[in-house]
């Protein structure tokens, strides 16, 4: 039964064959091969910027590191920055912050002092930032 | 003519210019395939075109000693597949843009006869008719049915193309013809032979 149906539908694929492409063969291989063309040139530099993906990524990366930059300048900050400075320096940045304030601290000859003097200033330097 | 072999081995030494030779040489055969499953020669035309550039992409993957047209009508047939999930993915009104050619007839050529304009009508909803019902059949027997019956294809290169066995083949060709035996039935005049 299948073998006659089978039969029957050979016979008839016969005679109504597949329609057949329009004739566009040069414009259809000049598609193909712009394409292949495009495929075969380097990417461009930054192309993934491009993507609306990877553009939000970038922009909020930029907003968080702008919002630490804003955010960690606050005088706790400033304070522990100071702390970061030299010796030396650290001494003279006080030393003028000081004099600024009318609060002139006087340097100490003998060295034994010296340890003394700087807990003073260390006191004063807290006193001064937690009023502040 | 240069064989498919020398003209991928051109082309991966970097004469892109001559992938040409083997979109000239297949094209046809690649436009065929793909208009069998969607029967629209835009979708068809589109569909063959990704099937070459994606040949190209992956040339340097492909085993030089299979058949180029195998493995290229591989590719094609995938791309059809993946059409028709996009489509089926989309809302049905959208859908209705891509229908069949001809006042969704068919994929198939008039019959070359001299009978009446009664005669032409029914050969006429005959073939839309095939048509369709070769659309409804399960994916791997409607690619089996199509490059087999419609394309012409040895049995084996079927089995090729669709990366399965001669047996299996044969199995998916017996069960869509069966299905379209059932379906063909009401629309056959003089019924279907026994």
């Amino acid at each position: 039964m299948i073998t006659d149906f089978l039969a029957w539908l050979r016979g008839w694929l016969g005679r109504h064959p597949l329609k057949t492409p329009p004739p566009e063969s040069a414009s259809y291989t000049a598609e193909v091969m712009a394409r292949v063309r495009a495929l075969s040139k380097p990417a461009p530099a930054f192309r993934w910027l491009a993507q609306p993906r990877w553009v939000l990524a970038v922009g909020t990366v930029a907003a968080a590191w702008a919002l630490l930059v804003t955010v960690g300048r606050s005088p706790q900050r400033l304070a522990e920055s100071v702390g970061e400075l030299d010796d030396e320096a650290w001494l003279e940045e006080t030393l003028a912050l000081l004099h600024e304030a009318g609060e002139d601290v006087e340097m100490p000859v003998e060295d034994d002092a010296a340890d003394q003097w700087l807990l003073d200033l260390d006191t004063l330097d807290d006193e001064d930032l937690a009023s502040s | 003519m240069t064989s498919d072999a020398e003209v991928i081995e051109a082309v991966l030494r970097g004469d892109i210019d001559r992938y040409a030779e083997l979109v000239n040489r297949y094209q046809r055969a690649a436009w065929t395939v793909a208009y069998s499953f969607v029967g629209n020669a835009e979708d068809a035309k589109e569909l063959s075109q990704n099937g070459f550039v994606k040949a190209y992409q992956h040339l340097r993957g492909f085993r030089r000693d299979a058949s180029f047209s195998t493995w290229l009508y591989r590719i094609v047939v995938n791309e059809c597949k993946d059409f028709f999930k996009r489509k089926a993915r989309r809302p049905a009104a959208v859908s209705l843009a891509a229908e069949p050619d001809d006042e969704g007839a068919v994929a198939f050529e008039p019959a070359d006869t001299n009978g009446s304009p009664h005669d032409a009508l029914a050969d006429r909803e005959l073939a839309r008719q095939l048509h369709q019902a070769i659309q409804r059949l399960p994916r791997r027997q409607q690619t089996a049915f199509t490059l087999h019956h419609l394309q012409g294809m040895p049995v084996e290169e079927v089995a090729g193309v669709m990366d399965c066995r001669i047996g299996t083949v044969k199995t998916h060709l017996f069960r869509a013809c069966e299905q379209l035996r059932v379906r063909l039935t009401p629309y056959l005049r003089e019924g279907i032979p026994s």
